[in-house]
């Protein structure tokens, strides 16, 4: 049989305060960053930090912070996490510390402005 | 120092088939920095979660892509019966694993030609085209689609093929090889496509892990990720071999792909030898509640989807991380030194598909 790895995914609680402790701690690790990305709940949003631990198990940061939170920037760790910290400040409208002067300061050349904050409530 | 100029690439470009843009600062005719962006084509998929309920949104997943538009309906299904606890019958999973792989074929043979044509061979590039629409024809006897397929399902797909209809499939199968074999003879052996390929936009090992390139990109400077080790669909029941290169240049991905043809074409058979006989869906009741990250290997990398479910028809969350994105970084860094008129050889090299990353 081919099968070689088992699916294992667990999720890990950080604030915009240790978020950079445990982004540190994978980094010297040596473990991969898959992706980040924003999700508007109710009267937060959350920001997931996925990292591939070896044999394809997957931890997942979970932060959920207020509207008005700033969360910091991880490119300091994973530089390849720019275009996805843009994503979500650009689209999702989270407030993050990236680099300002990543992609001349605009990676999605669209008009609107973080366009899926505004008509979230369903 | 050489006075920097900075000249736009794309939107519009003859060697792209998508729009992405490229900022690229030269000094004289070399590239010494790229800056992307994006957002051309968006079309705001993940967000039609709160109009489209759960099941609906399959045939929006698909339309993510019009190459690899069956893997995307099978990453989101996939993704969503893990999180209602539903099973599918093996049935259903080795079709979708055949499909999968059918998608694979079609989709590195696209490329094939495209980057055929690109380096200046353009009755290579025919012939790509030519055997891939075998490969389509054969999509069209059994899905009824070419391009979106609308067979998958939550708890399994829509549509079963006929056994007879699998045997004919290997026989054809079976001539694609043939084929294939000779157009890889000239892509992998022709002097002049060596010396185009060779030693150019070149991304090591170290740069492929530290900047998170995926796919055939990455497995072509020798980064051994492939996620259909996980063992989902039926890739549990199946033998496979993972391609991987060491010299990570453009000769190296060019040979990853075509040697994933030729293992795509092996699950293929592997498949149409073990599928068992039964249902191809299961009663799939209630609304979802939960999440689940699913990763599955497509033609051009890991895709991930993640989907967040609170109990009713509509999802929180639709994410989707499409290859190419994870691989803007890398393909950036290999620009870098490169001469203004080999750039377009170079970013196509990735296999980029703009459209999924504008999803």
């Amino acid at each position: 049989m081919s099968k070689k790895y088992e699916d294992i995914q667990t999720y890990t609680s950080v604030s915009p305060e240790n978020l950079l402790d445990f982004v540190s701690r994978k980094r010297r690790e040596g473990k991969r960053l898959l992706q980040l990305f924003a999700t508007h709940l109710e009267d937060h949003y959350q920001v997931i930090y996925c990292f591939d631990e070896g044999d394809y198990k997957v931890d997942n940061l979970r932060l959920l912070a207020e509207y008005d939170d700033v969360i910091p920037s991880i490119a300091e760790y994973y530089p390849y996490a720019v275009p996805y910290e843009y994503e979500a400040i650009e689209l999702y409208g989270v407030k993050i510390d990236a680099p300002e002067n990543a992609f001349n300061r605009k990676l999605y050349k669209i008009e609107a402005d973080t366009p899926y904050v505004s008509d979230f409530e369903r | 120092m050489s006075k920097q100029s900075v000249i736009p690439f794309g939107p519009q470009h003859p060697v792209l088939p998508e729009p992405i843009h490229l900022d690229l600062v030269l000094e004289d005719e070399t590239v010494v920095e790229a800056v992307p962006s994006i957002g051309f084509v968006h079309r705001g998929l993940e967000e039609l979660v709160r109009k489209k309920d759960f099941n609906e949104l399959v045939y929006v997943v698909e339309r993510t892509c019009g190459i690899c538009s069956f893997m995307h309906g099978m990453g989101y299904c996939e993704s969503m019966e893990r999180i209602m606890n539903v099973t599918v019958p093996r049935r259903a999973a080795y079709l979708r694993t055949m499909w999968a792989e059918m998608s694979r074929v079609h989709s590195h043979l696209l490329w094939l030609g495209l980057y055929a044509d690109a380096f200046g061979y353009e009755n290579l590039f025919y012939q790509c085209w030519r055997i891939r629409e075998k490969v389509l024809d054969m999509f069209e006897a059994s899905t009824g689609g070419r391009c979106i397929f609308s067979v998958n399902k939550i708890g399994g797909l829509l549509k079963d093929v006929p056994d007879d209809m699998l045997k004919g499939f290997k026989i054809s199968f079976e001539d694609i090889r043939k084929e294939v074999k000779v157009i890889a003879d000239t892509f992998l052996q022709d002097l002049t496509v060596n010396k185009r390929l060779r030693g150019v936009a070149i991304l090591t090992k170290e740069q492929a892990l530290e900047m998170g390139a995926v796919g055939p990109f990455a497995r072509g400077s020798g980064v051994e990720i492939d996620l259909r080790e996980t063992g989902y669909s039926a890739y549990d029941e199946l033998e496979f071999k993972m391609c991987t290169e060491k010299d990570g240049d453009a000769y190296a991905r060019t040979k990853v792909r075509i040697d994933e043809i030729f293992v795509a074409l092996d699950l293929i058979n592997q498949c149409i030898d073990k599928i068992p006989a039964g249902e191809v869906a299961v009663v799939v009741k209630g609304n979802p509640s939960g999440e689940y990250l699913m990763r599955l290997e497509q033609p051009r990398g890991e895709g991930t989807y993640y989907l967040k479910a609170n109990g009713t028809r509509y999802l929180d969350r639709l994410r989707l991380r499409t290859p190419t994105f994870a691989n803007i970084q890398p393909m950036v860094s290999i620009l870098k030194g490169a001469q203004v008129s080999d750039v377009a050889l170079y970013v196509l090299s990735i296999d980029p598909c703009i459209s999924c990353t504008e999803r």
